[in-house]
């Protein structure tokens, strides 16, 4: 016992410092990341906009029979399915195939060169995007009366799942390429010149070398991407949408956002949130499951 | 005959690559390139729609009717003080706390580490998020902008693999001629790991630029708006920023340009020179608990 403190005595004298400089990380960390957690029980109680925290009462399930029984929250599920799956199809290959593309190009300036163009969309916030797609798009100001349309596109509810698909992967794809392009750089040259000993050509070098390379990147960041994928984009949605293509862009993220700002139904909008991290964490924790069966070095944890 | 058929392909395949990637870049540029012309361009002759190769006459009042307004200096400063003091704090932080986690000997950090990997994977969501937010008093505060998003998981765990690979003996000697653990950090370990720092503030700072949603929630006092908040309020025109008169002489569409432009120069001045930064030190595999 009195060894026990000595010892724990002498760890502390040691390494205090440490312990200070972590200290401002983990006291933010439980301040913004697992206050909010537990603030999740909200979706369990009466609590509105307003309202004083020791006021609030406990009220069950209420919220969540309200959410399922409704139209409006199915709705609301469904189009945020259907907007992560079409990013997920179109948008998650894209920066591999860039990636691919870009290592192949032999000029090291016009790499660079290409990079930089690439890169750029990801410096610019959604607001500054929506503006330019509004005058972009805009039969006034843009170039789509040059294709004939007479009409804003925003308001068109067939174009705004494709605008919200083809505006994502103009914003992120050059982007994502960092982190394939960090995994091929890591790829032994071994391997590269045993297959060119051994007579393979450049496709085959792509086919049986890089991409097995790139895998596991691409693995880890695909279960991610399926964590999410409920949150459909917030920032995109909010600035793109209008009342006209609610019913094909609301999303969970805005549907909570208006629930919970403009009618002031805190407890409601906290429900439809703990639903959604609900489904994440159990989408991630699954996917990590079956990427292990597949390969054993898989998956994020 | 079959090698030489091979090398021609290959050498196709060299010119289309080219090729996909001018036109990819056209599309990336294309957007902004218009949106510069369109902003220099003649009231008037901008609205007869299609493509902006060259501005059509030549006209700066867009420009003067935000320039004029009082708001755009202020949302200005206030992105530009919320970036450069939260990139420090989140740099403080952060580093902190992976310099702890990458010392696996010390007590607790297995446990901290299980708990900064879980928030990759549950959250609070944005209301019980904006309880605590208005709990601890930041509605309406600059800070609101950056404490929250400080602590950054993913930053962390690619500092603390950074930090692992340091040659530990560095340290181990410091140590014994009675240096302690906090001037090994400030002395030895933050300078050794300059280019993992410098990716990481790069990051901080366009997030923290660019952060949209928490400046929509937590800031509603006009003297505390940030850019993004601005451009948004011009763009779907609730902003009492261009009044009626000009309006009527200014097109709207030619404010939103120059807005825009405004909001994006900086970045774009600063980001080709941090671009070597992007991709050093930066392996997904490191993610790995």
């Amino acid at each position: 016992m009195f060894q026990t403190i000595k010892g724990s005595q002498k760890h502390f004298k040691r390494y205090g410092p440490i312990y200070l400089l972590a200290l401002p990380g983990i006291v933010l960390m439980i301040v913004f990341r697992y206050l909010p957690m537990a603030g999740l029980s909200l979706a369990f109680t009466n609590f509105t906009a307003g309202m004083r925290l020791p006021d609030v009462t406990w009220v069950g399930f209420k919220w969540f029979r309200i959410l399922f029984a409704g139209d409006e929250f199915s709705g609301v599920v469904m189009n945020t399915l259907i907007i992560s799956f079409a990013k997920l199809i179109f948008s998650f290959p894209a920066p591999i195939i860039l990636a691919i593309l870009l290592n192949e190009m032999k000029s090291n300036k016009m790499k660079r060169g290409f990079q930089t163009v690439l890169y750029l969309p990801h410096f610019l916030a959604w607001t500054v995007l929506a503006g330019i797609l509004f005058t972009l798009m805009s039969p006034q100001t843009g170039i789509v009366g040059y294709f004939g349309l007479k009409e804003s596109v925003f308001l068109n509810s067939n174009m705004f799942r494709p605008l919200l698909v083809v505006s994502d992967i103009w914003k992120t794809s050059g982007w994502g390429t960092i982190v394939y392009l960090a995994a091929i750089s890591g790829i032994d040259p071994n391997l590269y010149e045993a297959a060119m000993i051994d007579g393979a050509n450049r496709f085959q070098r792509i086919r049986y070398i890089l991409i097995p390379s790139i895998m596991k990147t691409a693995v880890i960041l695909l279960i991610l991407k399926i964590g999410h994928i409920l949150d459909a984009g917030f920032d995109q949605v909010f600035m793109l949408y209008n009342p006209a293509v609610y019913d094909v862009g609301d999303i969970l993220g805005t549907y909570v956002f208006r629930t919970a700002m403009s009618q002031g139904r805190f407890a409601l909008a906290t429900a439809s949130g703990l639903f959604k991290s609900f489904v994440g964490l159990t989408l991630i924790i699954s996917s990590n499951f079956l990427a292990k069966r597949v390969d054993k070095d898989a998956g994020l944890f | 005959m079959k090698v030489k058929g091979l090398r021609k392909k290959i050498k196709i395949f060299d010119k289309v690559n080219y090729l996909f990637f001018m036109v990819i870049g056209l599309v990336m540029v294309y957007p902004l390139w218009h949106q510069l012309m369109l902003s220099i361009s003649d009231n008037f002759k901008a609205k007869s729609g299609g493509f902006f190769f060259v501005p059509r006459g030549f006209d700066l009042s867009g420009y003067e009717v935000i320039m004029s307004s009082r708001y755009i200096w202020v949302a200005f400063r206030n992105s530009l003080l919320i970036t450069v003091v939260g990139v420090v704090i989140a740099l403080f932080v952060n580093c902190g706390l992976a310099y702890m986690l990458s010392k696996s000997e010390i007590k607790g950090t297995k446990i901290i580490t299980f708990l900064v990997l879980f928030t990759f994977i549950f959250n609070g969501g944005m209301i019980p998020t904006y309880v605590v937010v208005k709990q601890v008093g930041l509605i309406n505060s600059l800070w609101a902008l950056i404490l929250p998003i400080t602590f950054a998981p993913y930053n962390i765990i690619i500092i603390r693999s950074f930090f692992k690979n340091l040659p530990i003996s560095l340290e181990e000697s410091a140590f014994l001629d009675g240096a302690n653990y906090a001037q090994i950090y400030f002395k030895i370990v933050l300078p050794l790991s300059k280019p993992v720092i410098a990716t990481i503030a790069i990051w901080t700072a366009v997030n923290l630029w660019n952060n949209y949603m928490n400046g929509l929630l937590y800031i509603h006092e006009k003297s505390k708006y940030i850019l993004p908040l601005l451009v948004r309020d011009i763009v779907i025109g609730a902003s009492d920023m261009a009044n009626v008169e000009v309006m009527q002489t200014v097109n709207a569409d030619v404010i939103n340009a120059a807005t825009i432009v405004i909001a994006t120069v900086p970045i774009l001045i600063v980001y080709p020179f941090l671009q070597k930064y992007f991709t050093k030190g930066i392996m997904l595999g490191s993610v790995k608990g």
